[in-house]
């Protein structure tokens, strides 16, 4: 059987766990070795190790009420809870808790679905909802409206928005948090706050006007512990006429500080509407002359050229963007797109997939490029495997986030290319994707594994990874739970303060300290000496 | 592009598949022989896909392809066939999708009892068990189930 959470004694956790049955029914409540394995994270990197975080139980509630019943026995009996959406989320953590001991308040049960408004390109979910079950209610209804997923896109709306995740369509719609409007939260004390417009009762627009009145405190709930989201309104996208996918591709390495001035351009006057990916296909794969060039951290541009000829004449820069609205529209600013870029010598352009929408569903399995016509897939984890190497057993994302130059693009990936080297890793890919209006991410995966030695090498690699990038100014996004005291460590402008106020909110918001103790490195007053 | 060999590697699999002693202990002890009602999951982007969905439903079984990316059948088929209850799936995929369709299928109360690899692909069967129970598990999970299935 699992063990009580730290400072809960045994008699407390069982009489707890019989209330939480009584609040939710005995057949969801999971308290077993076996049930609680289901929200083991499969890629922590502290596998097997004491410090690994673990689940003590879970529970999975139906209701808001149900949820206020958790909520209430959990301050009664001091018990750490840690909610969860989908728990998918596998390169930061999935399921597992940031606080070992932690019950786990698994909310997939509340997956209604609970509008849709055509006409206002709205919707309001529960947790539960994944983008599965969105995409697949908007497509069975025909409504002409389309989400934006995360990818792979498996994972739950409301759980990847409040960890600040990203998709792949319009500007408008894929900073998935920014794309919400309106949030109904369980607070600590048991007490159900809507924010927005929807804090007034009869207000016809809680789906539409994000800020209703006074502080708009929506942030707040994003990537922290302040209390368990219910419910959450986004914006949808309307299904366009037609799509045009294409791609530019220019020649040598400098060429992608013009390439990416230029689109970034392009994305701000909403000429370039999706997500842009630039990679460098020449910085791909396992070639070793090409490691030994990342690896040394300081190649130089005619280094690089003369492998980019040996290398067949491959471009150094590829982008990828896709146009979506009326034939005509798309045409005139794809033709406007390469008229900007045409000063780039050398510069190239292909058109690699058009739709008119709606598509058919023999349609939908041919798209290649799914997750830019807001279709969930799964194929992302077809590419988990290194070429020519041993199959990944699983990976952290590290993001660190750059201004839309390519220049810090470059300096980025010479940085990090020769700290994976040191550290005795194979460089992961090279590319800047530009999922918010502002900057670029630069994903980097970071293998885990399932033993201890490799591990400790994984955790190093990380760690030096964020904090030698937040020094050269490019901080993380997004952290895995393991980490998030490191991360918000590189946040600490004026000794902290941003910490502190953290702890002063969460202080008052949750006296007794029972909501996800740890996350993002907001710890209750009753645990700060510990930090476990 | 199927040939001899391919068919002949893609029928052994399925012989594999249905001599599983996990799959054939579930068959036998909860009426579910390998017929129509068994679902067969198909990853025809594989070599040896095609082959073994033909294989499949030539013994009668209910067979759903995909190429490479199971998400759609899974939203259209895989989910809807788990929320109705016990259920066995077999499938002849690459481990990414096995790992992908394992995951999803524990919310369900279903999880992997039996695999097999082989180069690129995986012969596995997903099962129902009372002994993991999951959030969207039907009531029905744990009532049908004896203490000594897998």
């Amino acid at each position: 059987m699992p063990k009580p959470p730290p400072g809960v004694a045994e008699r407390d956790f069982q009489a707890a766990l019989r209330d939480l049955e009584g609040v939710v029914g005995r057949d969801w409540l999971f308290s077993s070795d076996e049930d609680v394995l289901l929200y083991r994270d499969g890629y922590s990197p502290l596998w097997g190790e004491a410090e690994e975080r673990m689940a003590s139980a879970a529970v999975a509630p139906s209701s808001v009420e149900q949820v206020q019943g958790v909520v209430k026995i959990a301050n009664q009996y001091g018990l750490p809870l840690y909610p969860i959406s989908t728990g998918r989320n596998l390169t930061y953590g999935g399921a597992a808790p940031a606080y070992s001991g932690s019950v786990v308040v698994d909310l997939k049960r509340m997956n209604r679905i609970l509008d849709v408004s055509a006409r206002d390109k709205t919707c309001l979910v529960e947790p539960g909802v994944s983008y599965f079950d969105l995409y697949r209610h908007l497509r069975t209804n025909k409504i002409p409206l389309w989400i934006d997923t995360a990818d792979p896109g498996w994972g739950g709306l409301i759980g990847n928005a409040l960890d600040r995740g990203g998709g792949y369509t319009d500007i408008e719609f894929r900073d998935h948090f920014d794309a919400h409007c309106g949030m109904e939260v369980v607070l600590p004390t048991g007490e159900v706050v809507r924010t927005g417009m929807g804090a007034s009762p009869q207000a016809k627009s809680s789906q539409l006007f994000k800020y209703g009145l006074g502080p708009w405190v929506d942030g707040i709930f994003s990537q922290s512990n302040f209390g368990i989201v219910t419910k959450m309104g986004f914006w949808l996208m309307e299904e366009p006429e037609a799509s045009l996918q294409v791609s530019v591709t220019v020649p040598k390495r400098r060429d992608v500080v013009p390439l990416v001035d230029t689109l970034h351009s392009l994305m701000c006057a909403h000429t370039v509407p999706s997500q842009v990916n630039v990679v460098s296909p020449l910085m791909a794969g396992n070639n070793p002359e090409m490691l030994r060039l990342r690896g040394s951290g300081g190649a130089s541009d005619e280094q690089w050229e003369r492998y980019a000829a040996s290398a067949g004449g491959a471009p150094f820069w590829a982008a990828s963007f896709v146009y979506y609205g009326p034939k005509s529209v798309i045409a005139a600013q794809w033709q406007h797109t390469k008229d900007r870029l045409a000063g780039i010598a050398g510069v190239r352009f292909a058109e690699t997939a058009s739709y008119t929408f709606p598509l058919t569903d023999e349609q939908v399995e041919a798209v290649a490029d799914k997750a830019r016509y807001g279709i969930p897939s799964l194929n992302l984890f077809g590419s988990r495997t290194v070429p020519g190497g041993p199959p990944l057993e699983g990976h952290m994302d590290f993001s660190p986030m750059i201004p839309p130059h390519g220049e810090e693009l470059i300096a980025l990936t010479d940085y990090t290319g020769k700290v994976y080297a040191d550290q005795g890793f194979t460089p992961s890919f090279v590319g800047g994707l530009m999922f918010h209006p502002r900057t670029m991410i630069c994903f980097h995966a970071v293998p885990t594994f399932r033993n201890a030695t490799d591990n400790a090498r994984t955790r190093k690699l990380f760690e030096t990874l964020v904090r030698g990038c937040a020094e050269r100014g490019w901080p993380i996004y997004r952290i895995h739970p393991v980490f998030q005291k490191l991360g918000m460590e590189m946040f600490g402008y004026n000794d902290g303060a941003l910490h502190r106020l953290h702890e002063t909110l969460k202080d008052a918001i949750d006296p007794n300290g029972i909501v996800s103790p740890g996350r993002y490195d907001i710890w209750p007053r009753r645990l700060r000496g510990t930090r476990a | 592009m199927t040939n001899r060999r391919v068919f002949i590697r893609s029928g052994a699999s399925l012989a594999m598949l249905t001599a599983l002693p996990a799959y054939a202990t579930l068959a036998r002890q909860r009426a579910m022989p390998f017929d129509s009602s068994s679902l067969v999951l198909v990853d025809s982007g594989l070599d040896t896909g095609p082959a073994f969905a033909a294989a499949a439903a030539a013994e009668g079984c209910t067979v759903r392809t995909f190429n490479r990316d199971v998400a759609g059948l899974w939203m259209s088929a895989i989910a809807p066939r788990l929320r109705t209850g016990p259920v066995v799936l077999c499938g002849h995929t690459s481990a990414s999708t096995l790992f992908c369709l394992d995951l999803l299928a524990r919310d369900y109360g279903a999880h992997t009892i039996q695999s097999n690899e082989e180069g690129e692909s995986v012969t596995w069967v997903i099962s129902s068990s009372p002994m993991r129970r999951a959030a969207l598990a039907p009531l029905g999970v744990r009532t049908q189930w004896s203490d000594s299935d897998a």
